[in-house]
């Protein structure tokens, strides 16, 4: 996880970071924890954490396209 | 300059798989197939396409790897001089990390302090929290390059955890814990009053207060033979703080080196009055009398903790043998707590009798140093003793009102 969003992002978050935004979002039922394996446990989206996600990602369009609007000449 | 300052981030943000896709391509070019296969070798989980080609997409937006259409639905891809580097700049790196684990023994001994540290750190976590997460998160850290950085980042987290709401509302330990770190604190706020009263003895026998005090004070001559400097509230603070630290540490860890963390507590102190004026030998003979005889009663007052915890094993013994030790226990806690209560008050009658003698003279500040210092510290270890003595008590009746299967 912490090198999937180091590659995508660029930013390379610490354990301790990461683990608190894990404990948030599980707390709050967006993402879900799955069994063990091979010593590393997995964690899933859930359908609030995807509803949730498309919430957020719409209001970012809106914030973008706004800012490119204002911020274009003329 | 900017071409190191490119290598360095090349070296910083390569990740795994990224190192096995150029790692791959650095003798002849390949298709993304063989290069998922290549992943896949290596990793031992499955690719999925969509997680391909997301890193394909980014070695090439970096310009490491280039595609090419060679007439087939499949592009072939190659390193570019760019990638060669940053695999030549990475295979460096690595060399210099494992010559520097191999030849440098302080190093392997450093990494294995820090683990140790962060392990520590992790502790500082609420309870509930390290239930859920601390297994993961110590097999995360010790495949994870530590840095100062993650230190503080933990720490950090753990604050931010302790603020959590969410998580002080989940602190229902067990009574069992409950009368455990009870003992604990009690036995060390015990020995903090020990010193604190040692100190208070020791300097209203420097200062020469006599029971009735006859003497006038002048503003510029003082009969008192005052040896004591700044050094004193200055150890008196340390060893506050150092045993503030040294309980809570002992309410996160295993029980069963008390006996050891006193000790090295007791090194302290003798450090500290090693350093203090005066016959500095008496000082060094006091202090260990005074400290056997605070280790024995924190000792009796374990006694409750050691039979419910053998009760724990497995061990258990009788119902009578365990009663019999926790009413000793309970009536010890009493006592102590008792004459510590006393004694504060004795010292604060003895306080509001020389109170306006010391406010008629220089040494005024010397006496708020010397006196009202070690006052304080015996009042707070008092009320520290007197809290937990009431909540061990309340934890004890707990215990026994839990059924025997739950202990």
């Amino acid at each position: 996880m912490m090198e999937d969003i180091a590659a995508f992002c660029g930013t390379r978050l610490e354990p301790g970071t990461l683990y608190a935004a894990l404990a948030r979002l599980e707390r709050r039922g967006w993402i879900e924890a799955l069994e063990v394996q091979d010593g590393r446990r997995p964690y899933r989206i859930t359908g609030a954490g995807e509803s949730a996600l498309h919430a957020q990602i719409k209001t970012l369009h809106r914030v973008v396209s706004i800012g490119q609007q204002r911020l274009a000449p003329g | 300059m900017q071409q190191l300052q490119n290598r360095q981030h090349a070296q910083r943000s390569l990740s795994r798989q990224d190192s096995l896709i150029l790692a791959s391509l650095v003798h002849e070019p390949k298709h993304a197939l063989v290069l998922r296969e290549v992943i896949e070798q290596a990793e031992g989980e499955r690719v999925e396409p969509g997680a391909l080609s997301r890193l394909v997409a980014r070695l090439e937006e970096r310009g490491w790897i280039e595609g090419e259409d060679v007439g087939r639905p499949l592009r072939l891809y190659h390193l570019t001089a760019r990638g060669i580097l940053a695999v030549q700049s990475a295979e460096a790196c690595c060399q210099r990390e494992q010559q520097r684990e191999r030849w440098n023994p302080v190093l392997r001994k450093g990494k294995e302090y820090i683990m140790r540290l962060v392990i520590w750190v992790l502790r500082l976590y609420p309870p509930a929290w390290r239930e859920r997460y601390e297994a993961e998160m110590s097999a995360l850290l010790e495949q994870h390059a530590i840095t100062s950085w993650t230190v503080l980042d933990l720490f950090i987290g753990a604050v931010d955890a302790r603020l959590d709401p969410y998580y002080r509302g989940l602190r229902h330990p067990h009574p069992w814990e409950q009368l455990q770190r009870s003992w604990k604190v009690i036995g060390s706020a015990s020995t903090a009053f020990g010193f604190a009263m040692f100190l208070w003895f020791l300097h209203t026998a420097d200062l020469g207060i006599p029971p009735d005090v006859h003497c006038s004070l002048s503003n510029k001559t003082c009969p008192l033979r005052v040896e004591v400097t700044l050094l004193t509230p200055l150890a008196l603070l340390v060893f506050l703080v150092s045993l503030t630290g040294w309980v809570l540490s002992q309410m996160q860890r295993e029980p069963g080196r008390n006996l050891l963390r006193l000790l090295s507590i007791l090194v302290l102190i003798e450090l500290l009055l090693a350093g203090m004026p005066g016959p500095w030998w008496t000082l060094v003979l006091a202090v260990p009398c005074v400290a056997l005889v605070m280790e024995s009663g924190g000792a009796l007052l374990a006694s409750g903790w050691r039979t419910v915890s053998h009760a724990n094993a497995g061990q258990r013994t009788t119902k009578r043998g365990r009663v019999r030790r926790d009413v000793i226990s309970l009536v010890l806690g009493l006592s102590v707590s008792q004459s510590m209560v006393l004694l504060c008050i004795a010292q604060g009658a003895d306080l509001v009798a020389w109170w306006n003698l010391f406010l008629q003279s220089d040494f005024y500040a010397l006496f708020l140093q010397t006196l009202v210092v070690p006052f304080v510290g015996a009042v707070l270890a008092t009320l520290t003793v007197l809290v937990f003595f009431v909540r061990s008590a309340w934890a004890l009746r707990a215990v026994y009102a839990t059924p025997p299967r739950q202990l």
